[in-house]
């Protein structure tokens, strides 16, 4: 028996062994906010379930509807190691709510993730529904959606120190009412000097802000009814002498 | 000869599939040399040659899927490859980001070749490349060009278009080959509209398939391309090809735990052996990669290649540009590490060449900030007095040791004493500090910082902010450099003019103006 057993094992071929990577993401299930800067983000986690190092790839596919910052995940993996990598996801202004869903992939294992894209309610704030959000420059450290997320701990910077002016710019794809413009800054190397622009054929300033040490501070201006808004940056208070924006909230 | 080519040009699948054990897979659609090619690390009888397969250059795995390609190469003697020299098949494999190293040996010394790559029906540009001289060669001159530091982001890379014009038999890029941070989707202050980046390039490289996308999108310059195509490199990294100013295995975040930042390490390192000219010998295992080697110019010169970064003490006082850090004169601190320590000093004691060329990252002539008195930056050879004592007591001993430098995006050119306090004592070897290709941006010739810095430091005998490279041609005796500038970065087609020209004597080191 035990002779036919190993002649078996010899002669049989190899069944194929699990890979040593194991593929999970989190969360299992993502509602996506449309507009550039209501993203979310999947976290995808690679397991070196082995004894030795290995190189490891995650792949991800999604429908045209859906925006994903990245499509790979490729990473060196010491033995016994997980790496956790977050994947920026989200959707146009004007993507159809609806449900979509999300492929991530690795060697032969997958799993899919349901996303529930919705608009934003006519409730949110006009930063929410801005169709873009633009800046002059950022850092892969502080990008420009950092000051449209509603986290105030988290802020924007522009990429050239020194230089000035910096803009930060929301444009939406339907006229909107704008006569108030709440810009919160760090307390270190926040905002000092700047002016609120709209768009109006040419950029018009409605209100001005000069020597702001201040964390938060609100401007109010006449109605105007534009498309395109911008705070327009002149000076901040030292530290690396560079524009820090926290959050941007017009209405 | 013709043959040769014939055999190339018309292809040979079914040799091709044998040679090559991977699944056979359809060419790639459009063309895949949008990388450009090149060549590194020139021996007597042969070189590296190196290309990479990316049709869609921008995409993750540059537009291929998961498959290996065979690709063709040829190296001939004349630039419309009638004297095709040595030819072979060579594999883009998947796993190795479809890059392609093929280690050419059998060719004669000190002899200019050209080489192309073919796949399918592609065939890539065509290269210019220089074998060193025979090891027992008496070269009469070693022409070579230093430069470094080419963030994407802060311009064009103008200074490769002339070094490519240049007639160099070498050159040395000194590291911040790329950077780690974000390139918006028109290329910073490149402001190209054409180029219309995907947002990926906005996050920070740390895994393999983001450096991948980075290593892509600096190789599709023209200008880099033309550089690497007219002249074979020798690369060493500095900083940012992992992330800046970090020491072996500390990240420059402190709440990075060094576990952590040995994974984003090993995925930085090996994307860069796949894009650079280097032998399967440099290959990374996992977040080691053995990167410092001796190149030889027959007894003219030998060059070490160093790595200070993998292997150094974490810099003293927190970093920075301090004064009064008594820790960095600590025993047992060390900028290159115990074993490549060993391996130069051994190597400079027993030179067999007229020069020693060193080429490495951070400035070592010491350089002092001025204001406070006394700062220094603790990132550079300043914060690691004890490796530079060793290096120049042996200097001092063993005549014609030069030093080639990058990091700093200014050009300095130094004089180096064992006691730098000391102004009255005679050199013992000199350093050529190369500006940056771009970082920094347009530059000024004249920069106040710098002029205090001579005033605290009267061996710093030159400096400039501008934008450029280093043009050095070694003889016998004597070390020339040429301060080469460009006016402008941010703006492409500046033309370069020499700033300044220095020359030292082998024998009484020390620069004077030529």
């Amino acid at each position: 028996m035990r002779v036919t057993a190993a002649l078996l094992c010899a002669l049989l071929p190899a069944l194929p062994a699990p890979g040593p990577v194991h593929l999970t993401v989190s969360p299992q299930s993502l509602p996506v906010t449309t507009g550039p800067c209501n993203a979310r983000n999947l976290s995808v986690r690679l397991a070196n379930t082995s004894t030795t190092p290995v190189y490891a790839d995650a792949e991800l596919t999604a429908p045209d509807a859906l925006h994903l910052q990245r499509t790979l995940v490729s990473t060196w993996l010491p033995a016994g190691w997980t790496s956790a990598v977050p994947v920026r996801v989200s959707a146009a202004t004007g993507t159809p709510p609806g449900d979509y869903r999300i492929r991530v992939s690795s060697g032969d294992q997958h799993t899919d993730v349901p996303v529930t894209v919705t608009a934003p309610p006519p409730t949110a704030g006009l930063t929410t529904r801005a169709a873009e959000v633009t800046a002059a420059s950022f850092r892969a450290t502080n990008p420009i959606c950092a000051a449209a997320d509603g986290d105030p701990a988290t802020f924007w910077t522009d990429g050239t120190n020194r230089v000035w002016p910096d803009w930060f710019q929301l444009d939406w794809h339907t006229s909107v009412t704008v006569s108030r413009a709440e810009v919160r800054t760090p307390a270190e190397g926040g905002l000092r000097d700047w002016d609120v622009q709209v768009w109006t054929g040419a950029w018009q300033t409605v209100a001005s802000v000069r020597g702001n040490t201040a964390t938060t501070r609100t401007s109010t201006f006449p109605p105007h009814q534009v498309k395109a808004l911008r705070l327009l940056t002149l000076a901040g208070n030292g530290v690396g002498d560079m524009s820090r924006l926290a959050e941007f909230t017009v209405s | 000869m013709l043959g040769r080519r014939g055999l190339f040009t018309a292809g040979s699948a079914a040799l091709v599939a044998a040679m090559t054990p991977m699944p056979a897979r359809a060419a790639p659609a459009g063309d895949p040399f949008t990388l450009g090619v090149a060549s590194g690390d020139p021996l007597p009888e042969g070189v590296v040659l190196w290309t990479r397969l990316a049709p869609r250059p921008f995409e993750p795995t540059g537009g291929l899927p998961r498959a290996d390609y065979p690709v063709k190469w040829q190296v001939a003697e004349d630039e419309k490859f009638a004297r095709v020299v040595k030819d072979g098949t060579a594999t883009a494999a998947a796993a190795y980001g479809h890059s392609v190293h093929v280690d050419v040996h059998g060719l004669r010394p000190g002899r200019d070749y050209f080489y192309r790559f073919r796949t399918d029906r592609h065939v890539s540009p065509a290269g210019r490349t220089r074998t060193a001289p025979a090891r027992t060669a008496k070269p009469e001159r070693l022409r070579f060009a230093v430069a470094s530091c080419q963030n994407y982001t802060d311009g064009w890379f103008t200074a490769h278009r002339h070094l490519a014009a240049e007639d160099l038999d070498v050159l040395f890029f000194l590291g911040d080959y790329i950077y780690e941070g974000a390139v918006s989707r028109h290329g910073g202050d490149r402001d190209d509209a054409s180029l219309r980046l995907p947002d990926t390039f906005e996050l920070a490289t740390d895994t393999l398939d983001l450096y991948r996308m980075r290593y892509a999108l600096y190789r599709t310059d023209p200008d880099l391309q033309a550089a690497h195509a007219a002249v074979p490199w020798a690369l060493t990294w500095d900083d940012h090809e992992v992330e800046d100013n970090y020491a072996a295995a500390a990240s420059r975040h402190d709440d990075v735990p060094a576990a952590d930042f040995l994974v984003h390490r090993a995925n930085a390192y090996r994307a860069y052996w796949e894009n650079q000219p280097l032998r399967r010998p440099r290959q990374p295992a996992g977040p080691d990669m053995p990167l410092h080697r001796k190149l030889r110019f027959g007894d003219l010169a030998d060059a070490y290649v160093l790595d200070t970064r993998q292997y150094r003490t974490d810099q003293a006082c927190g970093d920075g540009i301090l004064a009064g850090c008594r820790q960095r004169e600590e025993r047992g601190r060390t900028l290159l590490g115990p074993g490549q320590r060993a391996w130069l000093l051994n190597g400079l004691a027993t030179s067999e060449v007229r020069w020693n060329l060193l080429a490495q990252q951070v400035m070592m002539a010491e350089c002092r900030y001025g204001g406070e008195a006394g700062r220094l930056d603790m990132d550079k050879w300043d914060g690691y007095p004890g490796d530079r004592a060793a290096i120049l007591a042996t200097a001092a001993r063993v005549p014609g040791t030069v030093v080639l430098t990058g990091d700093i995006h200014f050009n300095y050119a130094a004089d180096l004493r064992t006691d730098f306090s000391r102004p009255e004592t005679p050199p013992v070897a000199v350093e050529l500090v190369g500006t940056s290709v771009t970082s920094g941006g347009d530059g000024l010739d004249a920069v106040p910082k710098l002029q205090q810095q001579q005033r605290y430091s009267p061996h710093l005998r030159f400096t400039n902010g501008q934008r450029g490279y280093v043009r050095c041609e070694l003889t016998r005796d004597t070390l020339r450099a040429d301060f080469r500038v460009l006016p402008h970065v941010t703006r492409p087609g500046a033309p370069i003019t020499t700033r300044a020209t220095f020359v030292s004597e082998r024998a009484r080191p020390g620069l004077v103006t030529a």
